[in-house]
């Protein structure tokens, strides 16, 4: 059995300028391993949560622990390092001069020797396919380009948990499905926890569990499957549909019997084709 | 034949006096009243060709006639800024540019800078931010209170309380949430349907396929595609050399097309197309 | 996006000016400056002015950008030495009204004064020319380095430098972009009275507080995400190596200090 890394309980959190709760009761495990995706609209408290797992806000004590540590200013030094933290302004998180520089930048704080440094930053780079741009700077990028330099900023820091908020919004679709794929195989080889904030079905659908977040309480936590399924649900809290769903929806609307379950875009495809055969 | 909102006749740009050049004797026509999509990586020249098309740059060599407007490398200054009245340009993240102390008073800035008075420009700006969906609750509040959403439609609605003709939208729909993108797409249609043209920079191929009538593909300064939506989606190298991404409705049809070659008649690219189609051939198979 | 280079602005290359280490090359600027006030006779300026020559040419920067550069800084040159010929005194009269004469010694320390600054700026334009920011940060914080035991606190204003450096393009871009919105929306930057055009800088400069408060903020939690602790000994990626040709610069400048003073003699 998986130990929790990620437990949350009874967590209600109020920023000092606003007078309703941005979260309220919240309770939560992940288990080591897995990728939690957590949807929601904007202003539902998804930011704040990421934030204070990794307590880049003050975390109320006793309510989350981060791989059994308690999440609190004794140990923030020791959770920064468990946790990698990829935000969703790309331009606003390169510190710098270069592409390799920014990647070298955690590394430096974390005191790893510049011998070392090197291959490190060689290896971050490739995951995210941005060897080429090492000696690039900045404003020699783009928004997307910026954001996998981050990703990688994040993954060279070896971390157990990966906290993405909305970070794959600047990704054009290509380079989304590169990260992605390195991140679910990453995940797969059971090196790293994952906590993704989206608004992108595809990215939903990679993810083990889902939590939906709607006005500072999880409202609902099941597989992808179960929530995209759910179509009220996925209305109420401005989510879109997978490419799969909408078009077995569309046909249905058209009088067509297909199945009601979770069709991913292969299932699908696959009982399309069986109906056009039989057709033929 | 169309009447063209735009026209640029082998329009080039260079910022460095002739060594490099952001946009190489680019010639393409917008019609008038129609959505024309921009597609480029960073640096294929986009940016240069909508501040081109604003008056905002004017070309090195070569010409563009913008609503009725000839631009040149010697065009006056005075020229330009009568251009811009009838030119709204909506930027990357235009929230950006909110300055003033009322959501109102900022979405009056461009009509007052065009001169109107100051009661015509108040009831444009309240037109503008009906039409966005901003209501008369919001008008004294600051523009920094609001949230990202609502900060963009204030933004937008400050470049159509201007009326233009021509509008220039720079990916409107970047970081917004599901529900915040679609809303500002049917807005898009809805601004053609009320005649305006419009200029539609975005690398959400969705989004193409589904509002825009003309595709213009550029890549490093140079136009490498023209044509309509079904015209580019079906062009698999010329999508794969320029790393564009077709939508899930193309790739989806052209899976089935690959076992069933004479499945559609007429390729669909959106998703209502795609289902149409389906459907039609499903329930053949049924009965 | 206004792409004009200012002078002594880095302009890359790969000469032996540009390979050099940043320490080097800013304490030898240094050097320079304090010699040139060493300098007393036409041998030793003449001298100086031979080095500098060396200097400039092992840039590979065109001698024409150079002066592009220079001349504006001329006019003040200038100024400043004609003031200084009617003021000072000595040698031959050539002219005289008032306390305000022309003399032959007046004439030659003019001449002095006007080569003094022309290498002075010169040599400290080879170092910018031939120095990229990052690089020059990475010199002046190695260079600060034994002020931390007088409690400076080097590694923070080293931090601060690189940041500031790293946004200044960010920056520059976000202005020509602000600028452009608003003059997109109809406003004229280019006329009226000096008063409504300060005024006009207010829908440029809210924007832009508003962006770099927010960024200072969002790059501040980002920074702590990732490690950053000011009080903390830190590794650097960026390492500056001292290499034979640096001892050589050094040693050319030993000897160059040699033969100024023996020159002094003369």
């Amino acid at each position: 059995m998986k130990t929790a890394m990620i437990k949350i309980e009874n967590l209600n959190y109020k920023y000092a300028h606003q007078n309703k709760l941005t979260l309220n009761d919240l309770t939560l495990q992940v288990p080591a391993g897995q990728w939690l995706a957590i949807v929601g609209k904007n202003g539902s408290g998804k930011s704040t949560l990421a934030r204070l797992i990794d307590g880049l806000l003050e975390t109320p004590s006793k309510t989350i622990w981060v791989d059994g540590l308690e999440v609190n200013t004794e140990n923030i030094a020791t959770i920064h390092q468990k946790i990698g933290f990829v935000f969703q302004n790309p331009d606003n998180q390169f510190v710098g001069a270069t592409v390799a520089a920014d990647v070298a930048f955690g590394l430096e704080n974390r005191q790893v020797s510049s011998s070392e440094m090197p291959k490190v930053i060689e290896q971050a780079l490739t995951l995210v396919k941005m060897q080429a741009f090492r000696d690039r700077a900045p404003e020699q990028l783009s928004g997307g380009q910026k954001q996998r330099v981050a990703i990688a900023g994040a993954l060279a820091l070896k971390p157990q948990l990966l906290i993405l908020d909305e970070a794959t919004s600047m990704l054009d679709p290509e380079g989304r499905k590169d990260v992605l794929t390195q991140l679910a195989k990453l995940r797969d080889q059971g090196e790293l926890t994952i906590i993704s904030i989206t608004h992108d079905p595809d990215e939903v659908a990679l993810a083990d569990q889902v939590a939906v977040l709607d006005q500072g309480k999880i409202v609902k936590q099941a597989s992808p499957a179960v929530v995209l399924n759910d179509q009220s649900l996925i209305q109420r809290i401005g989510l879109v549909q997978p490419f799969s769903l909408m078009l077995r929806d569309q046909l249905k609307a058209r009088g067509i019997k297909v199945p009601t379950n979770y069709l991913g875009k292969g299932a699908l495809y696959e009982w399309i084709n069986q109906q056009l055969a039989t057709k033929a | 034949m169309d009447k063209s909102a735009v026209s640029y006749q082998g329009v080039s740009l260079s910022y460095d006096e002739g060594i490099t050049w952001a946009l190489k004797d680019f010639s393409a026509t917008i019609p008038q009243g129609k959505i024309t999509a921009i597609i480029g990586h960073t640096g294929s020249g986009k940016s240069s060709l909508m501040n081109l098309t604003d008056g905002l740059l004017l070309p090195t060599e070569g010409e563009l006639v913008v609503m009725g407007h000839q631009l040149t490398a010697t065009t006056k200054q005075t020229a330009l800024n009568e251009l811009r009245h009838s030119i709204g340009f909506v930027f990357q993240f235009p929230e950006h540019q909110l300055f003033a102390d009322t959501v109102l008073a900022d979405v009056m800035f461009g009509p007052l800078n065009l001169g109107v008075s100051s009661q015509k420009a108040k009831v444009a700006a309240q037109a503008a931010l009906s039409e966005l969906g901003i209501s008369h609750p919001f008008y004294e509040r600051s523009p920094f209170e609001l949230s990202g959403g609502q900060q963009r439609r204030v933004a937008i609605a400050g470049v159509l309380a201007m009326k233009p003709k021509l509008l220039i939208l720079d990916e409107p729909t970047a970081g917004l949430d599901p529900d915040g993108q679609q809303e500002l797409l049917t807005l898009i249609k809805k601004l053609k349907r009320a005649g305006l043209t419009i200029l539609l920079v975005t690398h959400q191929m969705e989004q193409v396929a589904e509002l825009a009538d003309q595709v213009l593909v550029l890549a490093t300064g140079k136009l490498v595609f023209s044509g309509s939506p079904r015209e580019l989606f079906a062009d698999p190298l010329l999508l794969a050399k320029h790393h564009l991404v077709e939508p899930q409705a193309v790739t989806f049809a052209h899976q089935l097309t690959e076992t069933y070659p004479e499945l559609f008649d007429h390729f669909p690219i959106t998703l209502t197309e795609l289902a149409d189609a389906l459907a039609e051939k499903l329930r053949g198979a049924e009965s | 996006m206004n792409k004009k280079v200012l002078f002594g602005m880095y302009l890359p290359g790969t000469s032996l000016m540009h390979r050099l280490d940043p320490r080097l090359k800013i304490m030898g600027c240094f050097w320079l400056v304090i010699l040139v006030f060493f300098a007393n006779n036409l041998f030793t300026n003449g001298l100086m002015l031979i080095a500098l020559l060396g200097m400039v040419l092992l840039s590979q920067v065109a001698l024409k950008k150079y002066w592009l550069g220079i001349r504006p800084l001329m006019w003040i040159i200038l100024f400043t030495a004609v003031i200084q010929a009617f003021f000072s005194s000595g040698g031959h009269v050539y002219w005289q009204w008032g306390i305000i004469s022309l003399t032959s010694a007046g004439l030659v320390q003019v001449g002095f004064l006007i080569l003094r600054f022309f290498i002075i700026i010169t040599a400290s334009t080879v170092v910018t020319v031939t120095t990229t920011p990052l690089a020059m940060a990475d010199g002046i914080e190695a260079l600060m380095k034994p002020l931390k035991y007088l409690k400076v606190p080097v590694n923070q204003i080293a931090m601060m430098l690189s940041i500031a450096l790293r946004f200044v393009p960010t920056i520059m871009d976000e202005v020509s972009m602000i600028m452009n919105a608003q003059r997109a929306r109809g406003m004229d930057f280019n006329s009226g009275s000096l008063l409504t055009r300060a005024k006009r800088l207010v829908p440029v400069m809210i924007p832009l507080f508003v962006a770099s408060f927010k960024r200072a903020e969002e790059l501040a939690v980002a920074m702590e995400a990732r490690g950053y602790d000011p009080n903390q000994p830190r590794t650097k990626y960026r390492q500056l190596k001292w290499q034979k040709k640096d001892t050589g610069g050094m040693i050319s400048l030993i000897v160059l200090t040699g033969i100024l003073f023996l020159l002094r003699q003369l």
